[in-house]
């Protein structure tokens, strides 16, 4: 029995293994070796911020005016996991459907297992990992050798934990998929639950490396909150940086962190059991009847837009597909990481990066829903371009919902601004710089998923591109460049607001404003009617690249 | 196969469909080889191959999604991709995998049809209303079509490609897995749409089904046509008498049964 457990472990870990690494490593000669010069520069990256981010701790440490160390590194590690989830696209959310093993002899607790021993074997370790060497490199270089050899230990505890946190996590929405409400509700929870830990634990941690006295109590519970660290996954620093600090207070850690990797544990194979034993089948829902009738009465002026249709049937795949309800929810998260950054310790909340940064921050977010538009249609793609809908229509349906859901959330960020003391009259330029900001993205966005589509399949919770390291090291230079392009379009209108800021009358801001919209517009129209050609003629390359033509 | 449609078997009109020594390669690897075949307004046309032949291949060039490596296509006598427009307004498609966003309503499934299209929002709803009655979904209208069934799927698919009444329509495998009943009330529609003068290529496995419904058959295998014309034709091709059915003649067009001695375990 013993054996067969054993050889069923193994099956099943060389079988998660496969799928984690296959798209990193390619089929051809050139795509191994985009991958492997990728995974070079991602472990190069790696270990370039952790260095760099525990000498910046220590350095800040002394000057409590600096930034919040603590987001410097996790600033460091956000920027390093966003390069690798682009290359790997595997992420954090890199499980795989395990109901399609429920019908094999495998014990519910066999496949947890195999799932943690993958997900920690696999590529979405390597970061982290080249996190942690880069700062204990630089803890040995300031003369810590003793605090430098815990940290591999950290990042074993780290690694065990987040991959845990990540197989529990993922068998709870499995379980919730009765009850498509009750998921979309805990994923809801979820993102606040994920956004109100990190205020907390940024605040805590940047108390603690700043030095300020705790109560006994006090201390005793950061220690076991920041043993739970990885429950905030993005901030592989905060972990390192906390355990180094931790001195007589490690085995505390160290207990908390093993215990709650054993519960994780248990709760993965309780779940798993409870899935196995209700089936993983879909509920039905019926969209209510009430509901559909008053969307009717809303839209029904709208209607007579022509590409109100798009943008509608956008809008309901977008708030309804669990794939890009996860993209979504990252969309909806910035503008929370934005505020925490610029409210940090000495941040100037009205200085230029407030204004330009914000939009290019927010249309970053976007990326995967903007500039990969076309394969994010999946299976409805072929019913798309086998229609004949002018097909300005559907990029600017698109185009639509995104720019709604882009103005929203800066607004939502200029509206706390206004809040903590930013005139409102200056909140509302930088919408309106916003706006233009947005209108070239979005129809560069255009040109670039016609231009280079990658198909996309859904793995664990999220849509991941499906093409080699190579092609993925190709698309992430095309989307730096398209960014630059953005800000190099872009120039006459930051100008503009730059003038507006240091200038400070209203004639100037009566006359730029419209000017800037203006400009926006017909760049955008230019850039829309280039794309609604290209679309027409490389619509069968496109449906190749993405569908691949079979027989 | 239906003898009295034979009667005005190759169309009422020119060639709807033509296909010129097209071809289709991935590669190094050739999907159609060749192809040469016409279909006439009206006609029923049954496309049949093994897992492979290059049907999906075949009825994607034709509807403007894989341009060909070489060779022509002509639909209503235009090129589907200089004209691709004026092209897909005329024909319905559907596709093996099904072009459906599963997380719309069946409803809103075919209302979205409807609008690409080009139908205007109240004729697009009255239109998805009379297709669900018609399919028998109009109970399932407000589920997503993640919910459903196979069948379902196939017959929500059947119905965005029919919404817009189009003069051609492709058909690639419709009725697998959808139930009996259904597949009889859709077959009889078929046949009414061919009469008024609509050509349906009908892609399939099923012989049976094939030899029941379609005026005309073709058999690919590998890329290229290996018969094409109506079952007497093709029985007086391949020298076979009156009782052979269709799959009598597939075997003979394709002549590679499934080698039994391939597992000799599973039958020891």
């Amino acid at each position: 029995m013993a054996g067969g457990r054993r050889r069923r472990l193994r099956v099943l870990l060389e079988l998660q293994l496969r799928l984690q690494w296959r798209s990193a490593r390619g089929r051809g000669a050139a795509e191994a070796l985009g991958a492997s010069v990728m995974l070079v520069v991602v472990g190069l990256l790696g270990v370039g911020a952790g260095f760099a981010g525990y000498l910046l701790t220590e350095a800040f440490a002394q000057d409590p005016a600096g930034p919040a160390p603590a987001l410097w590194i996790g600033g460091a590690g956000l920027l390093a996991l966003l390069l690798y989830a682009g290359l790997f696209g595997g992420g954090a959310g890199s499980g795989f459907d395990v109901s399609r093993l429920f019908h094999m002899p495998v014990a519910a607790g066999e496949m947890v297992l195999a799932d943690a021993a993958a997900r920690f074997l696999g590529p979405w370790s390597l970061p982290p990992a080249a996190f942690f060497a880069g700062s204990a490199l630089a803890c040995a270089w300031e003369g810590h050798p003793a605090f430098a050899a815990l940290l591999p230990a950290a990042l074993v505890l780290w690694l065990l934990q987040a991959h845990l946190v990540l197989a529990a996590g993922d068998l709870l929405l499995f379980n919730l998929r009765r009850s498509r409400r009750l998921m979309e509700a805990v994923g809801l929870l979820g993102t606040g639950l994920f956004v109100a830990l990190l205020f907390f634990q940024n605040y805590l941690a940047t108390r603690l490396v700043h030095g300020l006295a705790f109560g006994g109590a006090m201390r005793w519970l950061t220690h076991a909150w920041g043993a739970l660290g990885p429950f905030l996954l993005l901030l592989p620093g905060l972990s390192a940086v906390s355990w180094v600090g931790a001195g007589r207070w490690a085995p505390l850690r160290l207990a908390a962190a093993l215990a709650e990797a054993a519960g994780l544990l248990a709760l993965g194979r309780l779940l798993l059991v409870r899935l196995m034993e209700r089936g993983s089948a879909e509920g039905c829902r019926r969209t209510r009847e009430g509901r559909r009738e008053a969307e009717r009465t809303f839209a029904r002026p709208l209607e007579r837009l022509a590409i109100w249709p798009f943008c509608v049937k956008d809008f309901r795949y977008l708030t309804r597909d669990p794939y890009l309800k996860t993209a979504l929810m990252g969309i909806l998260l910035y503008p929370f990481l934005w505020v925490l950054i610029a409210t940090g310790p000495g941040f100037d909340a009205r200085g230029a990066l407030l204004h330009v940064g914000l939009p290019l921050v927010l249309l970053l977010s976007f990326a995967n829903l903007s500039t990969n538009h076309l394969a994010v249609e999946r299976e409805g793609l072929l019913l798309l371009i086998g229609s004949p809908a002018p097909r300005w229509r559907l990029l600017a349906g698109k185009n639509l919902l995104l720019m709604g859901l882009y103005l929203a959330v800066t607004a939502a960020v200029e509206g706390y601004f206004v809040w903590r003391g930013v005139k409102p009259g200056s909140a509302a330029a930088d919408l309106v710089m916003a706006f233009s900001m947005g209108l070239i993205y979005f129809g560069l966005g255009n040109l670039l998923s016609l231009l280079m589509p990658m198909p996309v399949a859904p793995r664990g919770r999220r849509l991941v591109p499906q093409v080699s390291g190579a092609k993925m090291f190709l698309v992430i230079f095309a989307q730096f460049a398209m960014l630059g392009a953005v800000m190099a379009v872009d120039l006459p209108v930051i100008l503009g607001r730059v003038a507006m800021l240091h200038v400070g009358s209203p004639l100037l801001a009566a006359l730029a404003l419209p000017a800037m919209l203006l400009y926006g517009a017909l760049i955008y129209a230019v850039l829309l009617a280039a794309a609604s050609r290209l679309m027409a003629s490389r619509e069968p390359a496109i449906y190749e690249a993405l569908v691949r033509g079979s027989s | 196969m239906d003898e009295a449609a034979v009667a005005h078997g190759r169309g009422k009109g020119g060639a709807v469909v033509r296909f010129d020594k097209l071809t289709r390669t991935f590669g190094d690897f050739t999907a159609v080889d060749s192809l040469t075949l016409d279909v006439g307004e009206g006609e029923f046309f049954g496309f049949l191959g093994p897992n492979g032949a290059g049907k999906s291949t075949t009825i994607k060039m034709a509807a403007g999604l894989l341009k060909p490596t070489s060779g022509t296509i002509r639909i209503f006598g235009l090129d589907p991709y200089r004209h691709s427009m004026e092209v897909k307004a005329q024909i319905g498609l559907v596709p093996e995998e099904l072009a459906l966003y599963e997380r719309l309503t069946g409803f809103e499934s075919l209302v979205f049809a409807g609008r690409l299209y080009g139908l205007d929002a109240a004729t697009a709803r009255q239109r998805a209303v009379d297709l669900l009655g018609w399919l028998g979904l109009e109970e399932d209208g407000g589920k997503l079509v993640v919910d459903y069934s196979t069948g379902m799927k196939k017959k929500t698919a059947l119905g965005c490609a029919l919404i817009h009444r189009p003069r051609l329509l492709f058909l690639d495998e419709p009725f697998s897995g959808v139930d009996p009943l259904a597949v009889r009330g859709i077959k009889e529609v078929l046949h009414q749409m061919t009469r008024e003068g609509t050509t349906i290529f009908f892609s399939s496995h099923v012989m049976e089904l094939v030899e029941r419904i379609c005026t005309r058959v073709a058999i690919l295998h590998k890329g290229s046509v290996r018969a094409v014309g109506t079952l007497a034709e093709m029985r007086s091709a391949f020298g076979l008498a009156e009782p052979a059915t269709l799959e009598d003649i597939f075997v003979r067009a394709v002549g590679e049964p499934m080698a039994e001695e391939g597992a000799p375990w599973l039958t020891a």
